[in-house]
Order: C-alpha cells, then structure tokens, then sequence
C-alpha cells in the first residue's frame, strides 16, 4: 500500500500543482515496486517529481531553478506485509497507531519559526528527507500543517489523544464509507477547528485490521 | 435523520489551541519634530485603534505581541512600549520632536526581535517569523543609517524577519526602501487608523496561519495610495 500527501507552500505560485505531481508521480512508480531497497526508490521518484517540474509548461526558464514556485511537502507511507515505512520532507505529520497508547510518529520539520518548513524542490531536500520504520499497524494517518496542531502537544512529540483516538476509533467501527468521509470533513471543517486554524487542512486515515 | 446527515460529526473529537505559539510585531515609529501637530495626534489615534482591534480579538490577542519603538530627539531612540501580549497592550501616547534617527531605531528593532526569540526558546514557544513596520513623513537622519539598512535588509534575506516601510506624504520612499527587501508603501493622507485596523487584522491572520504575504497587500485599498 502506498498513500502520500502533500502541502503546496503558500508563498509558492504554482504549490498547488508541485503537490499534486509529487503525490501522483510517487503513488504511480511506488506501488509497483517491490519493498526491496525501498528508500533508495522513494529518492528515485521523488527526483523524478523535480524533473517533471522542471519541464513543466509554467516553469518558462526550464530549469531547475525554477521548481521553487511548486514547492510542496512531502508525508507518505509505503506499507507492504506487516512493514511500513514513513517517508517524510517538511511539516505535516504522519502516525501509525500501533495499539491503545502506542504508536509511531513521524513528526512536522520546521525551520526556526514555527511558519517555516522544507519542501522537495529545495537543492537540499535530500536532507530533510526523513524516514521512519514500523511494524504491525492497526491503521494509519497522513496530515498536513492544517491538521498537525490538533493531532500533536506543543512540542509535536506526543499525540493529542482527545483528537487522535476518537477519530481513529469512529472511522475504525463506521461501515458506511461515505458517511464516515462526510462526518471527517465535517469535524474538521467545524467553526471551532478553523477558528483555531483556519489553513487548508488533508487528513488521510487507512484502516489496515 | 436525513435532515442531519450533512451536520453529522465524529463525536468526542476535541480541538487543543496552541495558545503559546507568538506572532511578534514591532513598530518602529518616526515622531520627529515634522510630526507635530495632526499627525502624531492622527498617529496616536491609530494606536488606540491598534489596541482596540487586537484586544477584541480573542485569538490575536494571546498570539500577537507588540513592540514599539520611538525614533526622535537628538538621535535618540527608545522602547515606547516594550513585548507585551496584545492582550495586555496599551496604546503609548507619543510626542513629536526633534530628528529621525530610523538607522539606530531599526537596529534596535533587530536587536529586541533576536533577544525576544531567544527568550521563546528558552521557553520551548514557537513563533512566526516576526514583522517590523516602519512608518515615517521624512527620512533618516542619523549617520550611519545605510549600514543599518543594510543589517535590515540582510535579516530579511535570511529570513530573520520581515519589514515593511510605510511612508506619509513627503517621505522620501527611495530611501525608506532601503530598509526592507519589500517596496515602501504610501500612506493616503493621514490615515493611520485605516492602516492599523488593517494591521491588526493582518496580524491576526497571520498569527493563526502563513498566509500568502502578497494576498495581504492585496487589500490595502483603505490606507495606500497607489504609486504610479
């Protein structure tokens, strides 16, 4: 299973689109391949991403200087037989609930204001390419800077477990899909949550048992 | 019911602020001997507004924290009102007199921004990238002031912080522009309450989220005069 999601900067004319090419290019070459030095791929089809932005009809000098105005997150998963792997560049964050009170995290990379991060167009984004191994997860979260103050304490180390849990748990039992999409857009979307952060917000949860 | 099956929601989620997070920004304010009269009275009653506005915001006000440093007299610079929460911030009634040293001003401007986030260090708060305004009806008079310029422009670069120069009728934007890598803006008349309702609104913005700075400026319509 592979899922990924991505945040286009908001000073980045054309982040929008540097998000989508990253999430589809990565999604396209990652769920063929085989869990055999995987990493090494993921870097493969990251690099594949900038090549396509710097063809890219917007990008007019053609050159790589010219993916800054894409610049874009990276949060995704790679999750083959029991294993996973977090692959991570930039805020956002990702979870793998292992069990009650137990989990692994990949957490959100900012620079030194809590308004800056790393994006996959940057010349050293291999540097901020982080990742993350894990086992046995019962189901798993992607999210963007929107969602990460919610799910995380202050010191983005520990989860917030009034958030975390009970979304996990809701969409764990609910077995209607759609409703259980509409109740996730709807709580996320609620004048409370976006008088608090009122920024785009993707959340992405898989149930794997 | 099918009638609530667009407000339904997942139950028992509940959504933490992150109150401690700070939105600084500075003021760095010309009140040479030029701004007698009007304007310092208009200017004061921009500040007042400033309060007024953060305050009645419930999020801004425990975000944002304020600065305002006075540029006047004989080369002299001083803290009118040092970093308070704007939920605790009282508009300082400033006087006009004397020269405009803006050089030593932003210098200290750079200086309480580096100490104020070494303290939120300390303290394990994040923060946003700090803004400093500045805003004058003339020019620097102080000796040195380019290098100090400089320092601010290369603060920006690095992205220490972000400054923006406003100036009234009779500043001279050419040199007031050597301050920030941004272009001076030009205040319509005197209309400093229209351009602090729009920085506490601004500042409320940014302090809850990292808005595109360009979306900002777009809407200065209220206090800019458009250059040709």
């Amino acid at each position: 299973m592979v899922a990924v999601v991505s945040d286009g900067a908001g000073s980045a004319k054309f982040g929008k689109i540097g998000a989508k090419i990253v999430c589809d290019t990565l999604c396209d070459i990652l769920i063929k391949a085989s869990a055999t030095d995987i990493k090494q791929k993921i870097i493969d089809a990251i690099e594949v991403s900038r090549q396509k932005l710097i063809l890219h009809r917007y990008n007019k000098s053609k050159k790589e200087l010219g993916i800054i105005d894409f610049a874009a997150t990276v949060v995704g998963v790679f999750y083959y037989k029991n294993k996973g792997l977090f692959f991570h560049i930039g805020d956002g964050a990702a979870i793998a609930i292992l069990g009650d009170d137990n989990a692994v995290i990949s957490e959100p990379e900012n620079g030194i204001f809590s308004c800056e991060t790393y994006f996959y167009t940057m010349d050293d984004w291999k540097d901020s390419l982080r990742f993350t191994n894990f086992e046995k997860a019962n189901s798993l979260m992607l999210m963007t800077d929107g969602v990460t103050s919610f799910a995380f304490k202050n010191d983005y180390e520990q989860l917030e477990k009034g958030f975390v849990y009970p979304i996990n748990n809701f969409l764990h039992q609910s077995q209607n899909r759609l409703k259980a999409i509409r109740a996730l857009n709807n709580t996320l979307s609620n004048p409370k949550a976006q008088k608090i952060n009122p920024d785009d917000k993707t959340f992405l949860w898989v149930g794997l048992k | 019911m099918e009638n609530n099956i667009n407000d339904e929601i997942i139950p028992y989620v509940e959504f933490a602020d992150n109150a401690n997070e700070r939105t600084p920004c500075v003021l760095v304010l010309d009140c040479s001997g030029s701004m007698r009269g009007e304007p310092i009275s208009q200017l004061n009653a921009g500040l007042s507004a400033l309060e007024k506005e953060l305050k009645e915001d419930i999020d801004a006000s425990s975000r944002v924290q304020i600065l305002i440093i006075k540029a006047y007299g004989k080369d002299e610079v001083v803290v009118s009102s040092d970093w308070v929460d704007a939920m605790n911030f009282t508009a300082p009634t400033m006087e006009a007199g004397g020269l405009t040293p803006l050089g030593k001003a932003m210098e200290l401007a750079l200086e309480k921004i580096e100490s104020q986030k070494n303290l939120y260090d300390s303290c394990g708060v994040t923060s946003k990238r700090p803004w400093i305004f500045l805003i004058s009806d003339g020019e620097p008079t102080d000796y040195g002031w380019e290098q100090a310029a400089k320092k601010c422009q290369i603060a920006q670069q690095n992205k220490k912080v972000v400054i923006h120069a406003v100036g009234t009728q009779g500043a001279n934007l050419e040199k007031l522009a050597k301050f920030s890598l941004n272009s001076p803006k030009r205040l319509t008349g005197l209309k400093f309450t229209e351009f602090f309702l729009w920085l506490s609104r601004s500042v409320s913005c940014v302090s809850k989220a990292a808005p595109n700075a360009d979306e900002l400026f777009n809407n200065i319509d209220a206090w800019n005069e458009e250059q040709k």
